[in-house]
């Protein structure tokens, strides 16, 4: 399909023409399959952008943000990062669509309506000229030889002017089929490559764009793997400590001891025994300046105080402050204030407000919003049995105002509650104690509206007067217990001691002090190191230094020593 | 509802309650004299830490008893059991009299204690097992009781190991109580 070699007419170049036509033809069809298919690409492209914005907003709506609480705890902040990275990938696929359309469908239409509608026009226009160049032809060569001349030369012009339109237009022709010859060798290398190029760039911004953000990903990616981590961790040790709790509940309730009945007996405060009453005090005294443990915490039935007496199942709560307090509702509802209950002043108000321990104020923060009733232990004892009712597992707490009936589920249960129980009024007993977790009680008893006038002054007893020997009871168990022998019950080897016998100088067991008091007073006199205060002079301490249990033991039990070597 | 309406009645009509305090110093007896009443039996005690509260029924009479431990850092607690209530027992041990002066000065100071003014008071002249036992002249002259003034009181020797005196001293208390209409 070269050019024109000869542009004169002939039957050669007619044929040229109309195989030109023809491949223009083709190429036509070609180009308009091309468009369809350009039209699919362009608008794919823009339903991927609309859907990288719609991806982008439901992340938004997910999790973006750093203000709302649930975004960042699902990872607001590092979302919203995410959330822009895509937003810039949308526009970039927004330009590679515009550019597409640009370069390809804007050309490829242009070339359809414009270069080969051209071809199209110029051949119905020579085909035209062909017809009235014909027609004058045949005119001007039938005129007969008599023809005036006038007419010939009129027909000759006819002739003459047919044949010029008639060349024109085929050069009309001509320059519209070369056209679409030379732009077909280009047009279209141009605007492919032009794709090629748009497209080039559009990847090159997104990994541009990705590779910026490709060490915070991988930081996040880390940081999530941690996170993981973290959380197996804890579920396994969650799941550990359910394991160990359940164990735990199980095994007490193996260990419900067999011999209830003996608790029952004439002394039963002494349930329990004295181990986990010293355990208990040891607790008690390592808070005394510092954080507040919980001794035991669980339900219990409690009888209300009303006449109908039904039972209602609390959380009770008994801490190292030696306070018990229990939660009156499920959940965190709150009730009010005991401010605004107490100083309702009705027939409640001023009874449960006599409960209040002396530490409740330190205590009461999360407390009040719970709505929890405190238990005054200090001056109650606990008794292994319900009045009016021969239900089993009962035990009461008896102060000289009130009285709370409780039962618990268990007979382990019931057992471990009144032991700690009994271990804490011990310990709030003990005067060096009480001196310990004094300072703060002082302050609540300054500020407290309702304790002056609702609690028996208690405060007025606790004088510096007293604060003075409780301190110096602290170093009497300390200087006696150093004594060769006075680690452990003269009598009956039980540790730390917390009695004794002054005229024999010995320090004994709280049981063994009972047998002691029981052969009167011209044989021993029992004294506590802990709940007498007056006895501890300095002479008698220094009597006990001279003495101590090893060697009493070795004058009074010498026979027995002797004996025992034998 | 039965329960309910024994509670209400008892506490409209019910039999007499008394609410009756044992005090006294340490190891004077107090915890044994309790359940000598209550049980009618000798228990081997401990000493008391905080207290016990028992009730013997007696002549008709519920005594709701207090037995308060005695120790000296416990003694300031007494009071907070003070209100309501009706009768003192004071146990003294008539054995040790080294510390008849002590149990003299306490026993004052709760005859002074303003919630006390209508308790009738009875003493218990306790250990008379026990050699070198003083009897009830002698303690009431260590104690000196002459000093009481407006109000009613006895003072019996006991044995509350043997058994001895507790009912008397009751008795006493049951017909005092219900004299005075309380």
């Amino acid at each position: 399909m070269s050019a024109f070699i000869k542009l004169e007419d002939s039957p050669m170049f007619q044929k040229q023409l109309f195989s030109m036509e023809e491949s223009a033809e083709e190429l036509k069809d070609r180009c308009q399959r091309l468009y369809k298919g350009c039209k699919k690409f362009t608008e794919a492209l823009g339903v991927a952008c609309s859907g990288d914005s719609a991806f982008a907003d439901a992340l938004e709506a997910f999790g973006g943000g750093h203000d709302d609480p649930v975004s960042v705890s699902i990872g607001g902040p590092v979302i919203s990062k995410f959330i822009s990275a895509f937003r810039e990938l949308a526009t970039y696929k927004e330009l590679l669509r515009s550019q597409v359309e640009h370069v390809l469908i804007n050309r490829l239409t242009e070339f359809l309506t414009v270069d080969l509608h051209d071809a199209k026009e110029s051949r119905r226009r020579f085909d035209k000229s062909i017809h009235a160049y014909d027609q004058a032809r045949e005119k001007f060569v039938s005129l007969k030889k008599n023809t005036r001349d006038d007419i010939v030369a009129e027909l000759e012009e006819d002739l003459q002017n047919s044949k010029s339109a008639f060349e024109k237009s085929r050069f009309n022709l001509v320059s519209a089929l070369t056209n679409i010859e030379a732009k077909k060798k280009y047009e279209f290398l141009e605007s492919i490559s032009a794709i090629m190029d748009v497209h080039l760039r559009y990847f090159k911004l997104g990994f541009d764009l990705l590779s910026k953000i490709e060490p915070y990903v991988h930081q996040v990616l880390t940081y999530a793997q941690q996170s993981k981590e973290v959380a197996n961790v804890e579920q396994d040790k969650l799941a550990k400590r359910i394991q160990e709790f359940r164990t735990q509940a199980e095994l007490d309730n193996l260990g419900v001891p067999v011999d209830v009945e003996h608790s029952v007996s004439a002394d039963g405060i002494h349930v329990g025994g004295t181990v986990s009453y010293k355990n208990i005090e040891a607790v008690m005294r390592s808070s005394a300046t510092g954080e507040v443990q919980t001794i035991k915490q669980g339900y219990l039935l409690k009888r209300s105080s009303n006449l109908r007496g039904d039972w209602k199942r609390r959380f009770f709560v008994l801490n190292s402050q030696g306070t018990l307090y229990y939660y009156r509702n499920k959940g965190i509802k709150s009730m009010g204030s005991h401010h605004h209950y107490a100083g309702s002043a009705d027939h409640n108000g001023g009874v449960f407000s006599r409960f209040r321990s002396r530490h409740y104020r330190s205590s009461s923060f999360n407390e009040d919003s719970l709505n929890c009733r405190t238990v005054d232990l200090r001056t109650s004892a606990i008794k292994m049995d319900a009045e009016d009712t021969d239900l089993r597992l009962c035990f009461r707490i008896i102060s000289p105002v009130k009285t709370f009936t409780l039962q618990a589920e268990t007979e382990a249960d019931r057992m471990d509650w009144t032991s700690k129980i009994t271990g804490v009024i011990a310990s709030l007993l003990n005067s060096d104690l009480l001196q310990q977790l004094r300072p703060s009680a002082k302050h609540i008893d300054g500020n407290d509206p309702f304790s002056t006038r609702d609690v028996p002054s208690l405060s007025s007893h606790c004088s510096l007067e007293d604060e003075v020997k409780a301190n110096k009871s602290d170093s009497v168990s300390a200087i006696l217990r150093q004594i060769p022998g006075n680690d452990l019950c003269a009598e009956c080897s039980a540790p730390d001691p917390d009695w004794a016998s002054l005229n024999l100088g010995i320090l004994l067991c709280i049981e063994c002090s009972g047998v002691h008091r029981n052969l009167g007073v011209h044989i021993s006199k029992v004294r506590s190191l802990t709940l007498d205060v007056k006895v501890w002079e300095s002479t008698i301490l220094d009597l006990f230094g001279s003495l101590g249990n090893a060697y009493c033991n070795s004058i009074w039990e010498g026979l027995l020593l002797l004996k025992d070597r034998e | 509802m039965g329960i309910m309406f024994t509670r209400l009645f008892s506490s409209l009509f019910g039999n007499k309650e008394a609410r009756i305090l044992v005090l006294g110093l340490d190891n004077a007896g107090k915890t044994t004299i309790l359940y000598r009443l209550q049980m009618g039996e000798v228990v081997s005690t401990i000493p008391t830490i905080g207290f016990n509260v028992e009730t013997v029924q007696y002549n008709n009479i519920k005594f709701q008893v207090w037995d308060l431990g005695g120790q000296t850092s416990i003694r300031p607690y007494w009071r907070c059991y003070f209100p309501n209530t009706q009768a003192i027992i004071y146990v003294v041990d008539s054995s040790d009299t080294e510390r008849l002066v002590i149990a003299k000065d306490e026993f004052h100071a709760i005859l002074e204690e303003e919630e006390l003014r209508g308790a009738v008071v009875l003493i218990f002249a306790n250990k008379q097992d026990l050699p070198g036992a003083l009897d009830d002249a002698a303690v009431t002259e260590a104690l000196e009781l002459h000093k009481i003034k407006n109000r009613q009181w006895a003072i019996f020797k006991t044995s509350a190991i043997k058994g001895e005196g507790l009912f008397e001293g009751l008795d006493w208390l049951s017909n005092t109580l219900k004299s005075i209409g309380g």
